[in-house]
């Protein structure tokens, strides 16, 4: 007996794609005291990957030593509460036929009014020979006109009647159409109530005695949720504190919602299981053919199917013996469909589909313009799987047989390389989990996904069927015989193995073989060059990877008698249904298909966001929210705050009177975290008050970064120029010096200190220009000042000549600048575009 | 009440007993089974049936003794016959019979019915066709009759309409017999259908020699009938559950049966043994040596060999296997194993898999984390313990637990008693790793015709726990068996000697400053690299390796 068990979302881990949810729940032991041993717990999302479930006991009375094993993944639906009475099927079947008649009523009637309106107004009757004629029978007329109109208002009125009659018959037909509806709909699964569920076998291990309660922790992956960071900034009024709050924009549509849930932020992606990995060892030696395969795991056992034969032979001999039987056959019935007394209905008019499907199919072939490159490396990034040009691999005939044709084809998908445990599969659906999940099974490898374009994989595909695998190791051994290892031209290509390779296997071909070891060999190289798998064994020996044998049954009839079959993943699914009368009005495994698809596809960052994963850089951070959260399922973005960290700041005013006597503020604020602030769009607030919305670099732990806050209109500046020419000649030439003074006025009226930064820059001669530039008397002294690499102007254009003050100023104080410089040129010269340098 | 029908027939002079199944010896593929019981014998010759036996049993494995008693077996065979179940009640087939007649004749009759009612409309609505032409033309000629008019039509029409009704009526009549008649019909088919099952019997001829003439009492025989039966098979499965530093090991069989007999209460026995069939031993074939001149250009490979560790059995088989769910045979270690469960078992004949514990111990283990970048991502957990238990661990799947949950499975090879093995217990979420490697200089000196070929490789760590991780990570660097190629970890001295050559420098592929590879490393004979490192809390680590390749002229290798 299954005890079905709630859970609530605890921790919601949301990867750069994806998320792992934990959820937490208790069990109390029944009436007899014991813990129940078969737990369910339903309403899990259908999107989840099935392999990533884990449940685990977090606490349980001192003493209890509680196993939780056999996880199976299932669907699972509510049952109707309360089984609704039947309908009166024969009720509707007596109003159904009241109704065709009435509606034959009517019809008649109408067919009548017709008739008679269609009545001849009679001619006057032709005059017989020599007679006049005779008197106009209007008389006649205007009596059968009565006659006519009395008729046909009678049944009109009748008509009207009936009318009314029939549609009380049809609001009834409808209520009860409606009634027997939803009775036959409670007992059927919808679409919305299809949840998967986790069963798993709870036991005391040991002799730790009988638990009272336990508490337990399930763990599972779901795919395509999003986080994006945004920040918001509050500067306090006095510039010396900014509170820094980060907040993530979160997006899923895994089909639960994440209700008062602790939240983590990770930029890594969600980890898979791995088995022990083990490192060859590269050894550079002579080339040589490999050594033939070596013989691993003892074979399976053979034979058992000769001891069927007894059983065989007897059944046979029985069934020839059987009586024959025939069943017995019903009189044949052929219900006259004849009483269509009247016009039945009017045709109806042609229907629309066909033109649209066709419509249809074009927009589907515009769509799929997209290039298969495109389509290749776009998912390639989606999914964050490496996408591989499949010509450019030869396939190891061993690593080919691992999935059987028929799969491969069903899926589509190509094994390209097997490394220890894992297999690379290519695909061109990389979210097709179910694919995933089967070859796993059938393969008993953890599998890893490459995406390449389908018709790649459709050619690939031709390599089943075409070769002989067995052959080539013979043909291995027939070379190493010949002792010929023919290196012959370089140029022989891929292409010229996998010819050789498609011809028939029967014909014995000592001689392209060699070719074809060679080019395995050098593509295999080719891909350690390429760096998409670095390392591979160096050749497959019969050792299995053993799949889960809870899944396994042995047949005890049919072609695999005797042998062990897997459970088709529809009856694994299906196993909560088994019992229950349930029907379904659609494909459950498909909904389950749509559900992930569904959720991998959540929308793309927003606006200003990147990704986390490549903006964390070579590291990976973890965040995680102060409170807990709510983040329904419905695909769009939803700010939720994750932490609020108080940094230092530093205000400072920065103004460069020769373009604009606006003073600029611009915040130092140092990250308080340990993690890094990744880029994404900053509100700033200062004492309070919004000030702007900009975006934030990548700002390492414990860095400081700076914020331009806009203009500070408590500080004001002023700058005036004055210019002389002086021509002063020396014993040799003549030049003219061009005497420019700047004088800048700085008013501090903020109430307290600061310190500004005055920019400023004097002309440089250009190269080679027969100019040179003599900094004169400055006042205060100023600096020399490179604009490239001042912090956050990454994008300022290199410049030359520039200066600068750092001035203090106490509040409400004043301060000038004087900086002079001169221009001397030869006295016959001027300066392009003027002398004067300064307005 | 049913009819009963054994195809072949039987004998009916057997006497039926119970013989339950009490051992069955398991194999890789088939088992044999040892039935078993006590029973009350006449002297003289006994002519006995056990129903209800596997029926595909093996003819020529049977066998039957008498364990105690006075008597001996004489003969066993096996019997077998479709037995075909049938529902026959011929009352009741009467009955349906008559009342489908029935509703086949009010059927009819509601189709004459609607026959005639269309026909007689058919003529109706002639005369008022002729009504309607006729009474303008007598209107011209001055024959005005309204009353007579309205009372014709109107009457006219209301038999049309009533007609019509009548047909409707009819075909619904039909409808509901119709029906009716399908229901019976149905009914009639289910009774007729018969049920075959395929069943078999053990007969077994004992005769009871009393050692006192003449002793006319009954006799109590222990008989025992033993057959071999194909359809049931067993494999090694394991759990292993790491609580802190001990691993409980629970070592347990897999079993299957879908002979068509239910074992209630056995005694098992698990068996590695294989029949006689299947130990033909391989042929060898020929490897005719030939020798042929050498080539100009030295040709080097780089081969990949597996490092095999005295001690510590590596759980996980590197390499590949059929793609089927045909398991491989149990590895025995070369040793016939023959395992018996503690207890007695009930495997019901259904093809589902029954876990039967063998044997259960606990062990220290050492639990360490390890890295190897190149092949993952993730920081695995590895645990090696050591089999305490008195008899081997059999080749089989493992289902690994951690504290009390699952986590994950893997597989072991074959353990000897006493011997370490390892075991993964998949990988830690909390430290992450990304790897990156290049070429950075590929590069023939134009003087010396001498190849340089430097890759970099820089691993980078997070931990993203509060907790600090130790852990140990492998990289690895070719090992050359020829002095033309010969390959070297650069370090910092290394690497200051290499960037004072100008030229080498002006060729380095990448723009980032190389880095020489972290100190702190230990490397073996074969090539594999490792560090042991400790991240803090929330730490990161970078490390870095600078691997050089110097190739002789007129080598064809590429690294």
């Amino acid at each position: 007996m299954t005890t079905t068990l709630r859970s609530q979302i605890d921790t919601v881990t949301l990867y750069h794609q994806g998320a792992t949810v934990t959820r937490r729940l208790r069990v109390e032991a029944d009436d007899s005291g014991a813990l129940p041993t078969s737990i369910a717990l339903p309403e899990l999302p259908l999107a989840l990957t099935d392999s990533s479930v884990r449940l685990r006991v977090t606490s349980a009375p001192e003493g209890a030593n509680l196993v939780v094993s056999d996880l199976r993944v299932g669907l699972w639906a509510p049952l109707a509460e309360t089984p609704p009475e039947d309908p009166d099927l024969e009720r509707l079947r007596g109003l159904e036929r009241d109704r065709e008649k009435l509606e034959a009523r009517i019809r008649h009637l109408t067919l009548e009014r017709r008739r008679l309106g269609a009545l001849a107004t009679p001619e006057r009757p032709e005059p017989s020979a020599e007679r006049p004629p005779p008197p106009s029978p209007v008389a006649a007329r205007v009596a059968l006109e009565r006659f006519v109109h009395e008729a046909d208002t009678s049944r009109r009125q009748t008509i009207r009647a009936l009318k009314r009659e029939l549609r009380e018959l049809k609001r009834e037909i409808a209520q009860l159409r409606d009634a027997i509806a939803r009775a036959s709909s409670a007992r059927r699964v919808q679409p919305a109530q299809l949840t998967k569920q986790v069963v798993a076998t709870l036991h005391v291990e040991g002799d730790g005695g009988a638990a009272a309660w336990a508490e337990l922790e399930l763990d599972y992956d779901v795919p395509g949720a999003r986080w994006a960071p945004s920040y918001q900034c509050d500067i306090s009024a006095d510039g010396a504190t900014a509170l820094l709050t980060l907040r993530a924009l979160v997006c899923q549509r895994s089909g639960e919602d994440w209700s008062t849930a602790r939240l983590r932020l990770s930029t890594a992606s969600p980890t898979r299981w791995t088995e022990l990995p083990r490192l060859t060892s590269i050894r550079i030696g002579k080339r040589q053919p490999p050594p033939p395969a070596q013989k691993g795991f003892r074979p399976p056992p053979r034979g058992a199917a000769a001891l069927y034969q007894d059983y065989d032979r007897a059944r046979e001999a029985a069934e020839r013996q059987l009586p024959p039987w025939t069943s017995w056959q019903p009189p044949e019935l052929s219900v006259s469909t004849a009483p269509v007394l009247l016009p039945d209905r009017p045709p109806q008019p042609p229907r629309q589909t066909q033109t649209i499907s066709t419509r249809r199919s074009a927009e589907n072939q515009a769509t799929q313009r997209v290039t298969d490159d495109e389509r290749v490396a776009l998912l390639s990034k989606q999914f964050g799987v490496p996408s591989v040009r499949l010509d450019e691999f030869h396939i190891e005939p061993s690593v080919l047989n691992l999935v059987p044709e028929e799969v491969a084809r069903k899926h589509l998908v190509v094994p390209l390389n097997q490394i220890q445990t894992s297999l690379v599969v290519a695909m061109s659906d990389p979210a097709n989990v179910y694919a995933i999940d089967e070859l796993k099974f059938i393969t008993g490898f953890n599998i890893e996904v490459v995406v390449t374009s389908e018709d790649a994989i459709r050619r690939a595909l031709a390599m089943y069927g075409a070769e002989d695998f067995a052959k080539e190791e013979l043909l291995y051994d027939d070379m190493m015989v010949g002792g010929a290892v023919a290196e012959e031209d370089e140029e022989d290509t891929l292409e010229a193995a996998l010819f050789a390779a498609d011809a028939p296997a029967e014909a014995p071909m000592p001689a392209p073989a060699p070719k074809m070891a060679k080019a395995a060999r050098r593509s295999s190289r080719k891909k350690r060059d390429k760096g998409v798998r670095p390392s591979k064994p160096p050749q497959a020996s019969r050792e299995p990877a053993l799949p889960d044998f809870g899944a396994l049954r042995l047949a005890f009839s049919g072609e695999r008698r005797g042998r062990l079959v897997a459970v088709e993943q529809r009856a694994r699914y299906m196993e909560h249904f088994e019992q229950g009368d349930r029907a379904f009005g659609f494909d459950p495994i498909s909904a389950a298909q749509a559900a992930r698809r569904q959720a991998e596809a959540v929308a793309s960052l927003p606006a200003g966001a990147r990704d986390v994963r490549e903006e964390a850089g070579r590291f990976d951070y973890l965040y995680e929210a102060e409170d807990r959260v709510d983040v329904p399922s419905d695909g769009s973005y939803h700010a939720v705050p994750v932490t609020r960290r108080e940094g230092r700041c530093r205000l400072e005013y920065v103004v460069v009177p020769r373009e604009d006597t606006d003073v600029y503020r611009i915040a130092f604020i140092e990250n308080p975290d340990r993690a890094p602030m990744l880029p994404g769009p900053v509100e700033v607030y200062i004492g309070g008050d919004y000030a702007l919305t900009t975006q934030l670099p990548t700002v390492a732990p414990m860095e400081r970064f700076r914020l331009g806050l806009g203009v500070e209109q408590a500080i004001k500046c002023a700058r005036n120029t004055s210019y002389h020419e002086q021509r002063s000649a020396s014993a040799v030439v003549a030049t003219a010096d061009l005497h420019h003074r700047i004088a800048i006025e700085l008013v501090n009226n903020l109430p307290r200190p600061i310190t500004c930064e005055v920019r400023e820059r004097i002309p440089q001669p250009a190269a080679e220009a027969e100019v040179v530039v003599t900094e004169g008397h400055v006042e205060p002294a100023w600096e020399a000042w490179e604009q490239q690499n001042d912090v956050g102007a990454r994008q300022a254009p290199l410049l030359k000549g520039g200066r600068r003050w750092t001035i203090a100023l106490e509040a409400t104080a004043r301060a000038e600048l004087v900086a002079e410089y001169v221009v001397q040129i030869y006295a016959n010269n001027e300066l392009k575009g003027g002398n004067r340098r300064e307005s | 009440m049913a009819e009963l029908l054994h195809i072949p027939p039987r004998d009916p002079e057997r006497r039926e007993i119970d013989l339950p199944a009490r051992e069955v010896t398991l194999l890789e593929d088939r088992a044999q089974v040892v039935r078993r019981g006590t029973l009350r014998l006449e002297p003289g010759l006994n002519r006995l049936r056990v129903p209800d036996v596997a029926p595909i049993l093996q003819d020529v494995s049977l066998r039957a003794t008498v364990t105690r008693g006075p008597a001996h077996a004489v003969d066993a065979r096996a019997g077998r016959a479709m037995r075909v179940v049938r529902e026959a009640q011929p009352e009741e087939v009467r009955a349906l019979d008559e009342a489908i007649e029935a509703l086949r004749d009010d059927f009819d009759e509601a189709a004459e019915a609607l026959d005639a009612a269309q026909a007689r409309y058919r003529r109706v609505t002639r005369i008022i066709d002729h009504g309607l032409t006729e009474i303008p033309e007598d209107a011209a000629w001055g024959v005005v009759n309204v009353q007579s008019w309205q009372e014709t039509v109107d009457g006219l029409f209301a038999q049309a309409r009533d007609l019509q009704q009548e047909a409707l009526a009819a075909r619904h009549t039909q409808e509901d017999l119709a029906r009716k008649l399908a229901a019976l019909a149905e009914r009639r088919r289910v009774i007729e259908r018969p049920d075959h099952r395929f069943v078999a019997w053990i007969e077994v001829d004992v005769v009871v020699s009393p050692e006192e003439e003449g002793a006319e009492a009954d006799h109590e025989v222990e008989l025992e009938v033993l057959y071999t039966t194909p359809g049931a098979m067993w494999r090694p499965t394991h759990s292993a559950r790491l609580r802190g530093e001990r691993l409980e090991f629970v070592a347990s069989a897999m079993v299957w049966q879908n002979t068509g007999e239910d074992w209630d209460d056995v005694q098992l026995q698990l068996s590695t043994a294989r029949s006689r069939q299947s130990t033909e031993p391989p042929t060898l074939r020929d490897d005719l040596l030939q020798a042929q001149r050498r080539a100009e250009q030295v040709q080097l490979e780089a081969r990949q060999v597996t490092i095999q560790a005295a001690g510590v059995r590596n759980p996980t088989p590197t390499t590949s296997g059929p793609a089927s769910v045909e398991l491989p045979g149990v590895d025995d270690g070369g040793d016939l194993q023959l395992l018996r469960p503690e207890r007695r078992s009930a495997i019901p004949s259904d093809g589902r898999p029954y876990r039967v514990p063998l044997l259960r111990f606990e062990s220290d283990a050492a639990v360490s984390r390890v890295a190897t970048p190149e092949l993952t991502s993730s920081v695995v957990l590895r645990c090696v313990a050591h089999n305490l238990s008195a008899g081997p661990l059999l080749a089989g799947p493992v289902e690994l637990l951690r504290d009390s949950g699952v986590i994950g499975r893997t597989q072991l090879l074959y353990v000897a008693p006493g011997e370490a093995f390892e075991l993964s217990f998949g990988p830690d979420d909390a430290l992450r790793l990304r790897r990156s490697s290049e070429v950075v200089l590929d590069r023939v000196d134009p003087i010396t015709r001498k190849r340089l070929h430097l890759r970099a490789t820089r691993i980078d760590l997070s931990n993203l726990s509060d907790a600090p991780s130790p852990l140990t990570l492998t990289e690895r660097v070719p090992v050359s068996e020829v002095e033309e190629v010969r390959v070297h970890i650069v370090g910092p001295r290394d690497l200051a000697a290499l960037t004072e050559n100008r030229d080498l420098v002006r060729h380095l592929r990448d723009d980032q400053p190389l880095r020489a590879t972290s100190s702190g490393y230990e490397v073996n004979d074969d090539g594999l690299l490792s560090w042991e490192f400790e991240p803090g809390p929330w730490g990161h680590v970078t490390l870095s390796l600078l691997v050089a390749t110097e190739i002789a002229p007129g080598v064809d290798y590429n690294p």
